[in-house]
């Protein structure tokens, strides 16, 4: 018999059972459909911690310059206001155009920061508001608080003489909300003052308001205006050119090519810092659990194997006497231990199937449910929680085909080894 | 025992018995089928094998079809001497030299009396699209065109045998075995198919050998080979060549 043969006969053989094959194929049905589920759903879990981490910042990257010997020139963090370490391998105007030109960066914003011991007021229409100073892209700071919003005007900050404020600075200084959009575009003074007594005033347009929770009452400045004020406290005019600056935020098109930028900006000698760390870590307990829970799906599919070992059995019991007339009418002892074992393979093909059907249906299901259930308790969450691809589809079936098939060796090597003679006689 | 017998020495038999055995231990005890046969059927005879219930008879035949090896003795068929052939060169002997016909006639339940006649052809490798028709035309010839999709149970006693014989002749065999074809007929049927049987054989120059306890039947035969408690005795002398002038 040619292959095809066999697997049709096999195929025509299956289908002549309907009810007894599909029975044998229940429990690879359960099997499947709870590793699907199970599966899918880590993989759903995955993605929603991916797509909430890159709506953070997963998708940047903060870069620092080089630092000789590394400890001690570190310090100042994402606040910080590092000048003071030896800078061995500094951030200037040309790293900046490099890597805005890099495949995939889609904003390179450079920070400076300013030192701490520096007072900032806001001034307006005479009065004055000491506030703190933030970096545009400040990743702690919006992992813990999401995204700013603007309330007026853009949260672009511009290179140059650009200032943001936050609406608790404004109120502070007197102005009401109903005013904000009017604002945007008039200048602000933001005045430094040493500890000395000597002030400095930078004259600043607004380019946007934030809210913020509570009164807090800080402003976003310009780059450039920074290195201006740190210019002026340090009283060097070439700061940038020998320190050049603090840090740098670069986003990428997506988390994989931030993944990718990371060893290259660290060949060059940079200090790097992602949030990738954390969904590493989550990533990997997802896994051992993923892969626990797939374990404990197998014991199914294994109790499955059971079952179809003991419908082949029976089969071959029945059918004794249709195996000696093969056998008499010329079929190999090989040709009917490829029949049973195809049949077998079918059996759990067919389970496999529907086992992912119903895994597919349940997860879109549960899906429904955990979406409406979230929405009742005022949570907006975007995206599947069970995610079936087409390597997980592709994999259990032909996982449930490879189990039909194994559970079929013993009672198709027991088919093969039959007497023709003893077959013929069976009644 | 009796000595071989061969008409035309220039010409092999089809089917040569030197001194065949064949005993069957059962728990402590062996019991013996066939103790030590000698005999030939040359192309084209149709051999009667009658003799009593345990004298041997369905053992010979299947030692003949290769469903069964002897424990000593030689048996040759068509040249191949199947007490040492390989296993696989068994199966190739049953599907290609053999044409087995069964007192219960042994048709596979589920399919249509067209595909029991295919499966031989499916086992023998005839592409598919050569089956179906071969398949008809077999029918055709044993006089069930009609009755090709029906199932076995809808088929009577004597339409069954006939489409078992219909199976037998699908890869043109050299040699047809039939162990009491018309056992589970009655009396018309049975002579009915054992017409049939003898016209495709003369037409098609076959070699017949038929275990039978009916002397009716045994009398259609060219010769008749009687066997009792495992020998064989003195046959009648073979009437060749009555058997079909063109010889394949």
């Amino acid at each position: 018999m040619t292959t095809p043969d066999i697997i049709s006969t096999a195929l025509a053989n299956v289908g002549r059972h309907k009810l007894r094959s599909f029975l044998a194929s229940l429990g690879v049905v359960v099997g499947t459909l709870t590793i699907v589920l199970l599966i899918s759903l880590a993989m759903g879990i995955r993605a929603q911690i991916n797509r909430q981490f890159e709506r953070l910042g997963l998708d940047r990257l903060t870069l620092r310059p080089g630092t000789g010997g590394g400890a001690g020139g570190g310090m100042g963090g994402p606040f910080g206001a590092d000048i003071s370490g030896r800078r061995t391998k500094i951030i200037g105007a040309a790293e900046i155009a490099r890597w805005q030109a890099l495949p995939g960066v889609l904003k390179v914003t450079p920070e400076v920061g300013l030192p701490r011991s520096i007072a900032l007021e806001l001034s307006t229409r005479g009065r004055n508001q000491p506030v703190s100073s933030s970096l545009a892209e400040n990743q702690l700071f919006n992992l813990i608080n999401g995204q700013p919003r603007p309330l007026a005007g853009s949260l672009d900050l511009p290179d140059e003489g650009g200032l943001i404020a936050t609406q608790g600075a404004l109120q502070a200084l007197g102005l009401a909300n109903a005013e904000f959009p009017a604002l945007i575009g008039q200048t602000f003074e933001v005045i430094l003052r040493s500890p000395r007594g000597e002030t400095q005033a930078f004259p600043l347009r607004l380019a946007g308001i934030s809210v913020s929770s509570g009164r807090r009452a800080e402003v976003q400045i310009s780059p450039a205006t920074r290195i201006a004020m740190k210019s002026w406290w340090f009283n060097k005019t070439d700061l940038l050119q020998t320190e050049g600056y603090d840090s740098v935020t670069i986003r990428t098109a997506d988390v994989r090519r931030a993944h990718e930028l990371i060893p290259v900006f660290k060949g060059e000698g940079f200090r790097v810092e992602s949030l990738e760390m954390i969904v590493e870590v989550a990533d990997r307990i997802l896994l051992a659990v993923t892969t626990m829970l797939a374990l404990i799906a197998s014991v199914a599919l294994i109790v499955a194997m059971i079952g179809i070992a003991n419908t082949m059995i029976m089969a071959i019991y029945e059918r004794t006497r249709e195996i000696g007339v093969l056998r008499a009418l010329g079929a190999s002892a090989g040709e009917i231990r490829r029949l049973f074992m195809i049949e077998a393979g079918f059996i759990g093909l067919i389970g496999g199937i529907f086992g992912l059907l119903g895994g597919w249906l349940a997860g879109v299901v549960l899906n429904q449910a955990i979406v409406w259930f979230l929405h009742s308790r005022d949570v907006t969450v975007e995206g599947k929680f069970f995610v079936v691809s087409l390597a997980l589809a592709l994999g259990t079936v032909a996982f449930a085909t490879v189990i039909g098939t194994l559970a079929g060796v013993l009672p198709a090597r027991r088919a093969a080894k039959l007497d023709p003679l003893v077959a013929l006689r069976h009644e | 025992m009796n000595m071989p017998t061969d008409p035309s020495p220039g010409n092999p038999p089809l089917i040569l018995g030197q001194n065949l055995s064949r005993r069957y231990g059962v728990g402590k005890s062996t019991v013996v089928a066939l103790a030590g046969a000698d005999f030939t059927v040359q192309r084209g005879e149709f051999v009667a094998l009658v003799g009593s219930s345990g004298s041997g008879k369905s053992t010979l035949l299947n030692l003949i079809g290769g469903l069964d090896r002897p424990s000593g003795g030689r048996i040759t068929v068509d040249g191949v001497s199947l007490g040492e052939t390989t296993e696989l060169e068994l199966v190739r002997h049953r599907r290609t030299r053999i044409g087995f016909i069964f007192q219960s006639f042994n048709l596979l339940p589920t399919l249509s009396a067209v595909e029991n006649v295919e499966v031989p052809l499916l086992l023998a490798e005839l592409p598919k699209v050569q089956r179906r028709p071969r398949a008809l035309a077999l029918l055709e010839a044993v006089g069930l065109r009609e009755r090709a999709e029906h199932t076995p149970n809808e088929l009577s006693g004597g339409e069954k045998q006939r489409v078992a014989i219909a199976r037998a002749l699908a890869n043109d065999p050299v040699l047809l075995l039939a162990d009491e074809p018309t056992g589970n007929l009655d009396s018309k049927n049975g002579t009915a198919v054992l017409d049939l049987l003898c016209g495709l054989l003369r037409a098609k120059g076959m070699t017949m050998l038929i275990v039978t306890h009916d002397l009716q039947v045994a009398a259609r035969a060219d010769r008749k080979l009687t066997m009792k408690d495992g020998f064989i005795q003195a046959g009648e002398p073979p009437a060749f060549p009555t058997a079909a002038p063109n010889v394949s």
